[in-house]
């Protein structure tokens, strides 16, 4: 993780504002609320790169004519492992991740034909 | 699964290269684990009811019940979504109404929400009994059996469902018995990824109907399964082994179906269908008006099966062209014999073999009354006993792709008219 402190004075009136957060090119990092798009068969984005304890949603897709599922298969150290029903078109999870670092996912239906993806949480 | 991944079916006669199947090497047997050891109770049973039961939920009932309980279940509708997860169920009886599953329902509709996902799932409990119960409105499949060893889904009605009405997956040694499948939107019957075994446990699909699907049948990689006394019609497809990437331990083999009526499987269900088609979006479907289909597959059998008024064909076999585990694309050793076509001519397929030729020692008849075949001068068609290279025909698999490519689903059709059979009704065009 890359921190840049523009400066000083900027860094300490963001801090003061905000001391919770972190800040990164001179820009405060917030949880942000992605969406991961479930189809036959493969998540859309394969990657992706959020802020600490941003909010996943997993859609699956009106085109959906399979089930899959979402099944956490490593994660950074203290993140509890996590693995969804099976669903089809309309369903929806939500996960907030609350750990820095690296998130491995895998339809567990469809592992042979590579469904995963990678979510990299920052700092 | 109903839909494979071909995009570029014309591209199908340059890919088509007959080639003699390598040796299949697994993954090892690990999958669903090791079985799960008996309970020695003792064993209570669970009531469950609207009114004046300890328990007002299914769930509520399978969250207390212990390895190898009973939950019986009283008439009413149920709309709720069962779990039945993990050792700790193992053995569980879930019983409704044997003798008339219409009276106990779980209903997976919720207003104007999206549906329940899965109305009864057993996920890694072994030897779970679910008996006696009628599911609908689900947005997944209607009873579904996950990384099991061992289950029996026995009297259950699954109907109106978004995927599958009756499945198995990643699962060994199950029974699926005296049921029925109806309006689902992929297949009424599933099994899918069996775990290769040393000393395979076999699974038993008998007394059951399947009609109004996309598929009657469906096994993806499945095996070690038999098929026998039971109905598949008037679906899109009626029973399809077939060998797919997208899913572990491709092909299918050791299958048998045999002593089944496979007929009027008709059901164009993009012309309307009483379940919300889902497509895809990168899948062609599988075609239309055909009774049986191989696509890829070993060391399975058709036998003693009469198939007929199917406007496609009776029964074809085709090299699953684009798999990318090249040595499981082939057919091999399947046998088709002894089967009965046409009903003495009363009502015909389409056609009633298709073979594109392609593998080896797959054989074909004796069979009774076969009248039209691909390729129509029924030079792939080895008769049984058959070992050695098949001889490929590049016309009929051609042909044979051809018709999954028709966007009207129909434009191959040969018609013929259906003889009358009582409490039965040809499904080709759905209408409310």
């Amino acid at each position: 993780v890359r921190r840049v402190l523009v400066s000083v004075a900027a860094g300490a009136a963001v801090l003061a504002a905000a001391p919770a957060m972190a800040v990164v090119d001179g820009s405060a990092r917030r949880p942000q609320k992605r969406t991961v798009e479930v189809a036959d068969n493969f998540y859309s984005p394969k990657k992706l790169t959020v802020n600490l304890k941003s909010r996943i949603t997993w859609k699956w897709t009106d085109e959906s004519a399979d089930v899959h599922d979402v099944k956490l298969v490593s994660a950074p150290k203290g993140f509890k492992k996590f693995q969804t029903e099976p669903g089809s078109a309309g369903f929806v999870y939500s996960k907030t991740l609350t750990k820095p670092g690296t998130y491995r996912f895998l339809c567990t239906f469809h592992e042979e034909d590579n469904m995963r993806m990678t979510i990299v949480v920052r700092h | 699964m109903s839909r494979i991944r071909i995009v570029a079916f014309a591209a199908v006669g340059a890919l088509a290269v007959p080639s003699v199947a390598a040796a299949g090497t697994y993954p090892p047997p690990a999958n669903p684990g090791t079985p799960q050891k008996p309970p020695k109770g003792p064993f209570r049973t669970l009531q469950v009811c609207k009114d004046d039961c300890p328990y007002k939920t299914i769930q509520a009932a399978v969250n207390k019940a212990r390895p190898g309980d009973k939950v019986k279940v009283q008439a009413g509708v149920y709309r709720e979504a069962v779990k039945i997860s993990g050792a700790s169920k193992r053995y569980l009886k879930l019983v409704g109404n044997p003798k008339d599953p219409s009276q106990v329902v779980i209903d997976g509709a919720r207003g104007k929400g999206v549906p329940r996902q899965n109305t009864v799932w057993v996920n890694g409990a072994d030897q779970v009994t679910v008996d006696g119960f009628t599911a609908r409105h689900y947005n997944g499949n209607g009873f579904f059996v996950l990384n099991a060893n061992g289950y029996k889904l026995r009297h259950l009605n699954a109907t109106l469902g978004g995927v599958y009405g009756i499945y198995a997956f990643n699962s060994v040694g199950g029974e699926m018995s005296d049921s029925q499948a109806s309006y689902n939107n992929d297949a009424g019957f599933y099994i899918g990824q069996t775990p290769p075994q040393t000393t395979p446990k076999r699974s038993l699909v008998t007394r059951v109907k399947s009609f109004g699907n996309v598929l009657g049948f469906s096994g993806t990689n499945m095996r070690y399964v038999t098929i026998t006394r039971s109905q598949w019609f008037n679906n899109g497809t009626g029973i399809v082994p077939n060998a797919l990437d997208s899913e572990k331990y491709a092909p299918p083999e050791y299958n048998v179906i045999t002593n089944n009526d496979i007929f009027w499987n008709n059901f164009n269900y993009y012309a309307g269908a009483p379940f919300k088609l889902r497509t895809s979006g990168v899948g062609v479907p599988y075609p239309v008006g055909v009774g049986v289909l191989l696509f890829g597959g070993r060391h399975n059998e058709v036998t003693n099966n009469r198939v007929y008024g199917n406007y496609l064909a009776g029964v074809g076999a085709l090299k699953q062209v684009l798999l990318k585990q090249a040595d499981a694309a082939d057919l091999v050793d399947n046998r088709v014999r002894d089967n009965q076509f046409g009903l003495g001519g009363a009502d015909l397929n389409g056609r009633d073999l298709v073979y594109d030729g392609t593998g080896t020692g797959n054989c074909f008849g004796p069979n009774a009354g076969v009248a039209l075949s691909v390729p129509a001068d029924g030079s792939t068609f080895a008769p049984c006993p058959f070992t050695g290279a098949n001889a490929f025909n590049a016309g009929a698999q051609a042909e044979a792709f051809g018709w999954a490519g028709d966007q009207t689903h129909e434009k191959f059709w040969i018609k013929h008219p259906h003889a009358p059979k009582k409490g039965y009704t040809p499904l080709e065009h759905y209408k409310k």
